[in-house]
């Protein structure tokens, strides 16, 4: 949860939960933004007398679920690559009954394999 | 073989077997040798043994406690994979410099996840210990022809790179189209000339040919599958990115159930995310 507090309780290095208008709307400073001493003149010079600040432990937590979403994404390009290389690796033999056979086992298996890193390899 | 034995003598740089790895290999194969022998011949190569300590101790094989004399080694893993251990350690580092047209690490990544299928197919088929160990060895030799062609036959290997290249397709279809012998053949006369036992040599010899009426059936068939499943959870590289098919003769020797086969290719996976300590060569 993010709390209310006056200006002169903020200090450098806390987190805007929310974006801060100025009159004619446009943004004057961005929510998650991690303030700095400009920001708090700024906002004095504007006359804010409060922010919602975000609490450090809810920082973590959308940093984590950023990560999570991250390294999610990065696995499944890995997982695709991997079917790629797959498909490659087996293009000439598709249609043998033994070879489709062993080709869906490794492609249940394409989470586990770590695919080369491509260069030299092939000369 | 004539003309292959004759090829491989005619190379004059290639490296000779460490007299240390030579004794170990000729002690493992007599029945009189004892633990005692095998730790006083690894006692004279010390930046052997301790290599071999390493690999022992790295969660390749996971032990639980710290292994830490040679023999030790030898009675909990036994004679052959000892023999496997220094074998692997003295190829590792006799051939772990960088090749021009080929990828060195890649290989050996290949060829190790080769060997490791080849032990776990082994044992699918019930034999002996010491027989899962030489096709530990084996596996992981099936290839070392290509190895003595990047060190020594440098333009034979460039025009079958270029072939693969060309056509995306696999070395040893390339290999048939412009040389008069294949990689398989040389790799077993290296190991010939090495004198590693006839077992080793012939399943090298045979590992694209598994239905030769001279290959042991059952056991090259093995050979033959383990390099298929490498290649079909993209283990390493062998030098091209293409995968042969499995011969039907050879699966039917082989009798496994596809379950078996799914087994084997967990096993290699998993076993080789443990690997790395097999490629410190130092």
């Amino acid at each position: 949860m993010a709390k209310l507090l006056q200006l002169n309780e903020i200090t450098e290095g806390m987190v805007s939960a929310h974006d801060i208008m100025t009159n004619d709307g446009h943004v004057l400073l961005a929510g998650g933004t991690r303030l700095t001493a400009k920001h708090l003149e700024l906002l004095q010079k504007r006359e804010v007398e409060s922010l919602l600040i975000k609490e450090p432990g809810e920082e973590l937590v959308e940093i984590n679920a950023e990560l999570a979403q991250v390294e999610q994404s990065s696995s499944s390009v890995v997982i695709r690559l991997a079917q790629e290389q797959l498909r490659l690796v087996f293009a000439k033999v598709r249609g043998d009954k033994l070879m489709d056979k062993l080709f869906s086992l490794a492609m249940n298996r394409v989470g586990q394999i770590s695919i080369a890193p491509e260069g030299k390899s092939d000369g | 073989m004539a003309d292959i034995q004759q090829m491989v003598s005619a190379i004059e740089e290639l490296p000779t077997l460490p007299v240390v790895v030579a004794k170990i290999t000729e002690l493992v194969n007599s029945e009189t040798t004892s633990a005692a022998d095998i730790n006083y011949t690894l006692s004279k190569d010390l930046s052997l043994s301790s290599r071999i300590l390493k690999i022992v101790n790295s969660s390749f094989y996971g032990f639980p406690r710290r292994i830490n004399s040679i023999t030790q080694a030898v009675v909990i893993l036994g004679f052959h994979s000892i023999r496997n251990l220094a074998l692997s350690s003295f190829v590792f580092s006799a051939f772990a410099k960088g090749w021009q047209s080929f990828d060195n690490q890649g290989f050996w990544v290949h060829s190790l996840g080769t060997a490791v299928a080849a032990n776990h197919v082994a044992g699918l088929l019930r034999v002996p210990q010491r027989t899962r160990d030489d096709m530990f060895m084996a596996g992981l030799l099936h290839d070392i022809g290509k190895v003595v062609m990047c060190e020594y036959l440098q333009e034979d290997m460039e025009r079958v790179m270029q072939q693969v290249a060309a056509e995306d397709c696999l070395f040893l279809e390339a290999e048939a189209g412009c040389l008069a012998y294949n990689h398989a053949e040389l790799g077993a006369g290296l190991l010939d000339y090495w004198r590693l036992p006839n077992t080793i040599v012939e399943l090298v010899k045979y590992h694209h040919q598994p239905q030769s009426p001279e290959a042991d059936n059952k056991l090259s068939a093995a050979i033959h599958l383990a390099d298929i499943l490498a290649r079909s959870v993209c283990c390493g590289n062998g030098g091209d990115h293409k995968i042969p098919k499995i011969n039907p003769d050879a699966w039917r020797k082989l009798a496994l159930t596809w379950d078996e086969v799914g087994l084997v290719m967990d096993h290699t996976l998993a076993e080789m995310k443990n690997a790395s300590a097999f490629f410190e060569t130092s």
